[in-house]
């Protein structure tokens, strides 16, 4: 069990700041608020968490989904959060384009196989954290892992 | 991080493109942090202390309240009745203070705060205060005795004797009337 000091946070924030935001911005299009809101309620528990990553993440997920929830353009939001002007991603030499094209192909893709690919590539989460973060079984969560890594297969086919 | 060996080639690259870096308020959860690290005790949140220790200093500061009550109540009460006893006339006159009367009924072992609570008893009354009929024969007697008896006459009569002798069953009487202390 860990308690959060202003090292550990500091670390916390280099290392899974940028994966949980682009975690929350596949529902919402403030995932830095939700981000933001997240490291407060962790700060502010009365005790200890086990796993602190994890649990950052369940939170960022369900206030993204809450975030959603209250706006008031539902139709769609998911993918019009994705339109949003924001690049996902850093541009670096040679990586602007593809960035570019990953975020176009992953705005296609359904929620559920997004969350996923998001969770497991940025976020280095395991099968098993997957699957107890979106309530499923780790199987489903491979699969879903795998239909999503095929849809952009075909468009990165030289990779 | 998961490890890049595990990975296919396309998600290693998919992997190595970094996510944007967010706008945090990196200096707000920096003091917010700071904070919790203060206010946070570890030793005192997962322990039973400050309850243990609240139980345990309640628990003594009763028993001190009790045992100073009683301690002063007694030393009052002791005080007051060597008091009264070395002025008897005066006790008689005066009206009867509260400690000698929880100290005749028992109600000094209490202490003068419970004396105080409680209200003073009433005073202890003789049976001859409390019985109109053993007082009106009382007096009665001492009439008859006095009416009976008449002046002292020197060389006094036979008849004199026989009434004399007469008179003395009346302080028999007068003696069973009066209760034993």
């Amino acid at each position: 069990m860990t308690r959060i000091g202003q090292e550990l946070l500091a670390k916390m924030l280099d290392e899974h700041g940028p994966a949980l935001v682009l975690y929350a911005r596949q529902w919402c299009d403030a995932p830095e608020d939700v981000v933001q809101e997240a490291f407060i309620g962790l700060l502010r528990q009365p005790r200890e968490v086990n796993n602190v990553v994890g649990w950052l993440y369940r939170v960022v997920r369900n206030g993204a989904i809450n975030a959603s929830r209250k706006a008031s353009r539902r139709w769609r939001h998911e993918t019009s959060a994705a339109h949003r002007g924001e690049p996902w991603f850093e541009s670096r030499n040679g990586q602007k384009r593809d960035a570019e094209l990953l975020v176009e192909v992953m705005q296609q893709l359904p929620i559920e196989q997004r969350e996923t690919i998001v969770a497991r590539l940025w976020g280095g989460r395991s099968w098993e954290e997957i699957a107890e973060l979106t309530d499923t079984s780790t199987s489903t969560a491979h699969r879903r892992f795998q239909t999503a890594l095929a849809a952009l297969r075909e468009r990165f086919p030289d990779r | 991080m998961i490890e890049q060996d595990s990975l296919t080639p396309l998600e290693a690259y998919l992997a190595s493109l970094k996510p944007r870096s967010p706008k945090l308020d990196r200096d707000g959860l920096m003091f917010l942090a700071g904070q919790a690290s203060v206010t946070y005790c570890p030793t005192y949140r997962t322990s039973s202390f400050r309850p243990v220790m609240l139980s345990a200093l309640v628990a003594a500061a009763v028993t001190l309240a009790v045992v100073t009550a009683t301690q002063s109540g007694a030393r009052i009460v002791g005080s007051m009745a060597a008091a009264a006893q070395s002025e008897p006339s005066q006790e008689r006159s005066a009206p009867r203070p509260t400690a000698t009367v929880a100290a005749a009924t028992g109600a000094d072992s209490l202490g003068p705060v419970v004396v105080w609570l409680i209200g003073s008893p009433p005073a202890e009354t003789s049976a001859t205060d409390s019985d109109p009929n053993l007082l009106r024969q009382l007096k009665q007697m001492l009439q008859e005795e006095a009416g009976v008896r008449g002046p002292k006459v020197e060389g006094r009569s036979p008849k004199a004797e026989g009434q004399s002798k007469r008179t003395e069953a009346p302080n028999s009487r007068l003696q069973s009337l009066i209760p034993n202390p």
